[in-house]
């Protein structure tokens, strides 16, 4: 495995932009609520509220929190009606003399589960914008974080774009913790680390950097903080997308390099096989590295299903990559170049269909490409049931309409419905891109050289392939370099008991059976001769 | 100019096959049978000794003179000016292969499937490829190396299976020297088939392990003379002595007779575009040879224009070469200058690496 080099974070991100300067708690109530009540002036959805604490003689306090963001019923039950009428009982005499007053209102009257303490303004309101509640104490220099996040969020439903037939159904959702009580619930270890860190200046984003402590590889981790503390100072992270064009070793392929699910599952499974998932608050999309070509191709549906299924599925998969990619390019370069390929019969055919069409392969091929994908990409703006008709409609009505007019040929509406429906087969909608996008070179290529030019743009992407790097990790492994053991899941899906002992992504030293045991029962089965059954002699 | 120490054994194995396998085939059985007949094969018995004789050198110099490259090694072995010298001429060897295995494929290419594409515009397309490729180092290549592998052997199968209802061992008879007088010419050919192992001694110092590599040296040659004569059978047995000395590009003959079932017939475009496959793996590596030479002899670090300029200086002069006929005859040439210079180069590396270990020793105590 290639190490990692850790390396200083650059200056310039540092010097780009400075940190918020802090503001210290005054001590003073009415002053601190001023700076507060100025910074967010015009801010319509700040809440505050000033009220004393125990009655009367008691002291002065004051709650702030963003409508919306907050759960009233918390903010009311857990800080306001114990502050203000509770506190009566516990009041704050000689006997707490020893203690001082922020803590005891801390120990006695904050029946909150999560309290954190503030050590200037700034943190306070970094807080509030995360949905919890400030609360700040006359003639305290701390403040009090109390969580009381009730911002809206949807419910879990299902995977939209990684559907399976057989497996879980939960999809993650745009909320930080919902996602990451998603994982823990499938990972209940403590060797599942979640590290927190805020990223974008404006944006303020929570992203939990999550994986299994001593099945990851420490280099890997400790090479995504170094790319992560870079963007500490960048305006806005609005989606897991914009970190992964920050962090990925080529942003100019067209291959990627970080991969995105909404499936907990899967993410569970990459965590297993060492590889680290980062979460983002607002993205239902889970960013999962380092990530290998294969990996793209492969679906969770595959391992829930058996074994010669799981293959056979396997195998229709790269099949489709192939035939999305390759068929529309090899059909031209074999008529335009290399007709004495087909075998007479299928010549004559292909011949008298494309009779009277006035464009050559190339243009019949990139005139059907180009209308389905826009096809494609029209259905998918259009809503529910008008974007599926347009899809078929669409696609049935051009393709008659255009062999009619003789403006193609019908085996050429074959050749497109057959790469439409390979390029369908790809489980992730990252690696269909690539496959879309390439074919359009690869027919040029062939409509200028034939098959030699079908291998050269081949051997191009495949050189790309060879160099290509995610997070130090070779893309194309384990075809190259080819690790005959890891085949076992990219030629096959190997039996559960079978598959890699030390998964690639792991400590090199590592050494951990992936299933150990798990078969062991068949060995305690005891033949029926030898059970002492008497009734077979009689 | 590449990493170094992160080619590992295996697919060291897998780079010697691929620089014995690719242009060896389209006009080594011309050379070799068309004076000599059958027995012609036999002068693949000094061509492998030839092989073995460069890794044998190749691994007595490398486990002695691990810190360098062979180009900077050279002047320590040889003295200086020699040193360079030697370099140079092994570096233009080096250049000399890439010209002909690229030209070769380009004539073939155009002369069977592409007649109406311009010559310049293949070669452009294929230097361009190579260049790419040699530019990204020699890990890449490697990894490479191992999955052409898979190409050769399933083009060898399909060839082998596809003509096996047409192959006769009569053809192979009688096994006769016809001209004594021209065996040496065949010989020759035969040795310089093997020409490409002498890209080890640029290779060899990225290993990033030395133990265990004679054994897959030795068994890498063997295999890759196995399968070379395997060709040689099948091309003489499915054509007998008067086609394979007549025919210029004959493993295409053998594909197009090949018919995948009712289906696909005529299928030559398709070996020669997979063959492809292995003709750029084999020019990929002579020009990260030859490049990586250039960078040692001018002490720099990896320089585009080096390395891009020896690429325009191989197109310009692979342009030179009109036809097939100027191209055999390069050949022709190459292989007697090739007979001239190996037993002098493995000669005096060994003799060098001797005495430069002797030095080490002495000035050690």
């Amino acid at each position: 495995m290639k190490k990692l080099t850790l390396q200083k974070p650059q200056t310039v991100a540092e010097s780009s932009s400075s940190p918020q300067p802090e503001k210290p708690f005054t001590g003073i109530l009415k002053q601190d609520m001023t700076w507060l009540q100025d910074r967010y002036v015009r801010c319509s959805d700040l809440i505050y509220r000033q009220f004393t604490v125990g009655g009367q003689r008691g002291r002065q306090a004051a709650v702030f929190y963003i409508d919306g963001m907050t759960s009233s019923k918390v903010v009311h039950d857990n800080i306001l009606q114990p502050l203000l009428i509770d506190a009566e009982i516990a009041k704050y005499d000689a006997e707490h003399e020893q203690e001082n007053y922020f803590s005891f209102v801390k120990q006695h009257l904050l029946p909150a589960g999560e309290i954190t303490t503030a050590d200037d303004l700034e943190q306070g309101s970094l807080a509030m914008m995360n949905g919890d509640v400030l609360l700040l104490l006359d003639g305290c220099q701390q403040g009090f974080i109390i969580d009381a996040k009730g911002f809206p969020h949807r419910s879990i439903g299902t995977s939209q774009n990684e559907m399976v037939l057989r497996g879980p159904q939960e999809a993650f959702t745009e909320t930080l913790r919902v996602n990451t009580a998603l994982i823990r619930r499938r990972l209940r270890t403590d060797q599942l680390k979640l590290e927190e860190k805020t990223l974008g200046r404006y944006t303020q984003t929570q992203v939990a950097v999550v994986y299994l402590d001593g099945v990851a590889n420490s280099n890997i981790i400790a090479e995504l903080h170094r790319r992560l503390d870079n963007l500490k100072n960048v305006d806005s992270i609005l989606d897991s997308s914009c970190i992964e064009q920050y962090i990925e070793d080529s942003p100019f392929s067209v291959f990627p390099q970080i991969q995105y699910t909404e499936r907990p599952d899967k993410v569970a499974a990459s965590l297993l096989e060492g590889r680290i998932a980062l979460v983002v608050d607002g993205s239902p999309e889970v960013l999962l590295l380092p990530l290998m070509f294969v990996q793209l191709l492969q679906s969770p549906e595959d391992y829930y299903n058996r074994v010669v299924s799981g293959t056979f599925m396997r195998w229709i998969r790269y099949m489709g990559v192939l035939i999305a990619t390759t068929f529309p390019s090899l059909y031209v370069a074999i008529t335009s170049f290399h007709p004495e390929m087909l075998p007479l019969n299928l010549f004559l055919s292909i011949s008298s269909a494309r009779e009277g069409v006035p464009f050559p392969a190339f243009v019949e091929a990139l005139i059907m490409e180009l209308a389905f994908e826009l096809l494609r990409e029209a259905s998918i703006r259009l809503p529910g049931a008008i974007g599926n008709t347009i899809g078929i409609v669409g696609a049935l009505v051009i393709g008659d309409a255009a062999v009619s007019a003789h403006l193609v040929a019908p085996q050429m509406v074959i050749v497109v419905a057959i790469t439409a429906i390979g390029s369908f087969t790809v489980p992730s909608m990252e690696a269909s891109y690539p496959i879309r996008l390439l074919r359009f070179p690869l027919m040029l290529l062939a409509a200028t050289f034939g098959l030699y030019g079908v291998m050269f743009g081949w051997l191009i992407i495949l050189m790309h392939l060879l160099h290509l790097r995610s997070f130090g990790f070779p893309y194309l492994e384990p075809l190259a370099p080819l690790k005959l053991n890891e085949l076992r899941d990219v030629l096959v899906r190997a039996p559960r008991w079978q598959m890699m002992i030390r998964p690639q992504f792991r400590e090199p030293n590592q050494q951990v059976k992936a299933d150990d045991g798990g078969r062991f029962w068949r060995r305690r089965i005891q033949p029926v001769t030898q059970r002492g059954d008497d009734s077979r002699g009689q | 100019m590449g990493s170094s120490k992160l080619i590992s054994n295996r697919e060291l194995f897998h780079i010697v096959l691929m620089l014995h396998q690719g242009r060896i085939f389209w006009m080594l059985p011309y050379f070799i049978v068309k004076d000599n007949g059958t027995s012609g094969l036999l002068t693949l018995a000094p061509g492998f000794l030839a092989g073995a004789l460069i890794i044998a050198v190749c691994s007595f110099w490398g486990r002695r003179c691990r810190e360098q490259g062979f180009v900077e090694a050279l002047p320590c072995l040889l003295g200086k000016p020699f040193g360079k010298f030697l370099a140079l001429l092994l570096i233009l060897f080096y250049m000399s292969f890439v010209i002909v295995c690229l030209c070769s494929f380009v004539e073939m290419l155009r002369s069977q499937l592409l007649e109406e594409t311009p010559r310049i515009v293949l070669l452009c397309t294929l230097f361009f490829l190579v260049g790419w490729m040699s530019w990204n180092g020699l890990e890449d290549m490697a990894r490479f190396a191992v999955l052409c592998t898979v190409v050769t052997v399933l083009l060898l199968v399909l060839v082998v299976v596809g003509n096996a209802d047409v192959f006769s061992l009569e053809h192979l008879l009688p096994v006769e020297i016809k001209n004594p007088d021209l065996l040496p010419q065949s010989v020759f050919h035969g040795i310089y088939g093997y020409g490409g192992l002498l890209a080890l001694f640029m290779i060899y110092p990225a290993l990033n392990t030395r133990k265990g590599i004679k054994r897959q040296l030795w068994f890498s040659l063997l295999l890759s003379t196995i399968i070379v004569l395997a060709w040689l059978v099948m091309s003489l047995g499915v054509f007998g002595q008067a086609g394979v000395g007549t025919a210029v590009w004959l493993p295409l003959e053998l594909a197009r007779m090949v018919q995948l079932g009712p289906f696909l017939e005529r299928t030559e475009a398709l070996f020669s575009v997979l063959w492809m496959v292995i003709i750029f793996m084999n020019g990929s590596l002579l020009i990260w040879c030859a490049s990586q030479g250039m960078h040692q002899l001018l002490e720099q670090r990896k320089n585009p224009w080096i390395h891009w300029g020896m690429v325009l200086l191989l197109l310009l002069i692979s342009i030179l070469i009109k036809n097939a006929v100027q191209l055999f005859q390069l050949e022709q040439l190459l292989s007697v200058l090739y007979m001239g210079l190996l037993p002098v180069l493995l000669l005096l590396i060994a003799a060098g690496t001797v005495i430069y270990n002797k030095r080490k020793g002495e000035s050690r105590q």
